[in-house]
């Protein structure tokens, strides 16, 4: 009896957690953190991350290594065609940091003093980068926080990857979906994540099917549009968040009906209803 | 009877594990003059949830409440913020998509979310209790389908100090993101009047309040939808995001430049209506020709 019982516990266990974690045991998250947001002086130049270091361009810079500042003093060229190169040969050159051979002073064109060039690729913004496989020449949409975001289309063998750029740091829940060709959306797929400042976040592994029946972006919401756009979005938020403790009039009744869940009232049930059908 | 135990067991639903909204540290022991700061937190435990509507009690004989910083929090788009007035605290919000739990890069499996973050300064001994005093959290299953949620306590343990007040250290030094509000005009919202909706992010410590400005008038509070004074869109609107460290953005909009987003069937309606006309007018041009 006793040997059951706790077969019939761990058995349920089992079931329980695999249940728990489906959502994302197909996708794998990667954090990435450059070296100027690091917390590290990687070049040893006794400055930390951005913006300190002038090796850094940003904070998701993954170079911190200074730039090779090039003055016409030590640039090995006879600037002035004097005849004379650099300091101290060329009697125009007060050190090697001056950018005169002649003695002038040298408009930079910037007007930030010497012309540098780190060799870094720089990109800007923390990022989000979305991987996986979604049907043939279909376009993937990521939303964050309800709003669209980022947009891609798939390869000749349905793989996507959608860059999401300057995010504000903080915990988002993603959303992201496929539409086909035929105007046919996947089912969304949602994911919560923290994203941090300077670093690139990497969710691989995602895979957008599509659904029997499918869904179909042609057509209009089944519900949750009060503005009759065929959209669920901030919008629709904005409206019913008007209604928010309010009691609703007799043209917006109908809109209760149709399209929220038709008690007569705009509440938290309502709200859920949108959040389902969103579309952003 | 073990093989009815065993099946009882092994068939037991999967969401059998109610949500759960829980304060972290469960335990707040602290001295007058000390602020300190308590996280709720949400775990969907295998649910997928999108919205939630919460009001909670903390002891205001012992506690004033500093600030309600919302930066961590899982919720997308607040309904309504949280606000604390005379020892309650509302909140409701929405997670477009659904909520099942933040991603662990580390392990790839997901955990519960901060909903909201509170800064207390205690202010008299004593102890008590923060609670919850009225939850609904909603399944993100399109029928608004309540979700089944246990909730816990935080205890407040507070001795007396003579020291000087210690201020709970967050720093928060960047102002909120930039944002564009839109002018809205729907027949649902204020009467069909002109609107502004807005929304932003702030990585610090989340957007404390906005405030709206027309023309040459002063600031003033102001939530989102906000009927605007000016129905005629003749001046400019500076809308200002202040989070709760006080960093500022302001951002102006020329009415004049932007699009108004409108009712889609209010504008088919008309069309419609306007071709109704024309053909009508035809009809009877044409009635009168033949007579």
């Amino acid at each position: 009896m006793r040997k059951w019982l706790v077969l019939s516990v761990v058995l349920s266990a089992i079931l329980h957690v695999s249940i728990i974690y489906a959502d994302t045991s197909s996708v794998s998250v990667t954090v990435f953190t450059g070296q100027c947001a690091d917390g590290v002086d990687n070049d040893g130049d006794t400055l930390v991350d951005y913006p300190l270091d002038p090796g850094c361009s940003n904070s998701i810079d993954d170079d911190e290594t200074d730039p090779v500042v090039t003055y016409q003093c030590n640039d090995g060229s006879d600037n002035d065609s004097d005849g004379k190169t650099d300091y101290p040969t060329d009697l125009g050159c007060d050190s090697t940091t001056d950018n005169s051979e002649s003695g002038e002073i040298v408009n930079s064109g910037g007007g930030n003093g010497p012309v540098g060039n780190s060799g870094n690729v720089h990109v800007s913004g923390t990022q989000v980068i979305f991987q996986g496989q979604a049907p043939l020449g279909s376009s993937v949409t990521v939303l964050a926080n309800g709003i669209s975001v980022a947009s891609a289309l798939t390869n000749s063998a349905g793989r996507f990857s959608v860059l999401v750029n300057e995010l504000t740091p903080r915990v988002y829940i993603f959303n992201i979906y496929a539409t086909d060709g035929s105007g046919r959306n996947t089912k969304p797929l949602s994911y919560a994540i923290k994203i941090a400042r300077g670093t690139i976040t990497q969710i691989s592994g995602v895979e957008l099917l599509l659904t029997v029946p499918a869904l179909s972006s042609s057509t209009c919401s089944p519900a949750g549009d009060l503005n009759t756009d065929c959209r669920v979005d901030i919008v629709d938020f904005s409206i019913a968040a008007y209604w928010w403790g309010r009691t609703i009039d007799s043209d917006f009744v109908e809109i209760e009906i149709k399209e929220l869940n038709g008690d007569g009232e705009v509440d938290i049930e309502d709200f859920s209803i949108l959040a389902y059908y969103w579309t952003g | 009877m073990k093989y009815l135990i065993f099946i009882s067991l092994f068939l037991l639903p999967a969401n059998s594990f109610a949500a759960r909204l829980y304060f972290e540290p469960t335990n707040a022991n602290t001295k007058t003059g000390t602020e300190f700061r308590t996280d709720l937190f949400l775990d969907p435990q295998g649910e997928e949830l999108n919205a939630l509507d919460l009001e909670l009690e903390y002891p205001n004989n012992l506690l004033f409440i500093r600030g309600i910083p919302t930066n961590l929090s899982v919720v997308s788009l607040w309904v309504k913020a949280p606000e604390a007035s005379d020892g309650h605290i509302e909140m409701a919000g929405i997670m477009p998509g659904g909520f099942s739990g933040i991603i662990s890069p580390e392990t790839d499996s997901v955990g519960p979310g901060v909903v909201a973050s509170f800064i207390f300064l205690p202010k008299a001994e004593g102890s008590s209790t923060f609670s919850i005093t009225r939850a609904k959290i909603i399944k993100n299953d399109g029928k608004a389908t309540p979700a089944e949620v246990k909730l816990s306590t935080q205890k407040i343990y507070i001795a007396t100090s003579s020291l000087n007040s210690i201020p709970y250290d967050y720093v928060d030094t960047i102002e909120p993101a930039i944002f564009e509000p839109k002018i809205i005009k729907s027949a649902h919202l204020y009467g069909g009047k002109y609107a502004l909706i807005f929304n932003t992010e702030d990585e610090g410590s989340g957007v404390d309040h906005y405030e709206v400005r027309e023309g040459e008038a002063m600031f003033t509070r102001a939530v989102s939808p906000y009927i605007l004074k000016d129905q005629s869109l003749g001046v400019k609107i500076y809308v200002r995001a202040i989070d709760v460290a006080g960093n500022e953005r302001t951002v102006e909009i020329n009415p004049k430049g932007v699009d108004v987003v409108s009712d889609y069937f209010s504008l088919s309606l008309l069309v419609t209506l306007a071709v109704m006309l024309f053909v009508l007018i035809i009809w009877k041009i044409r009635k009168k020709h033949s007579l």
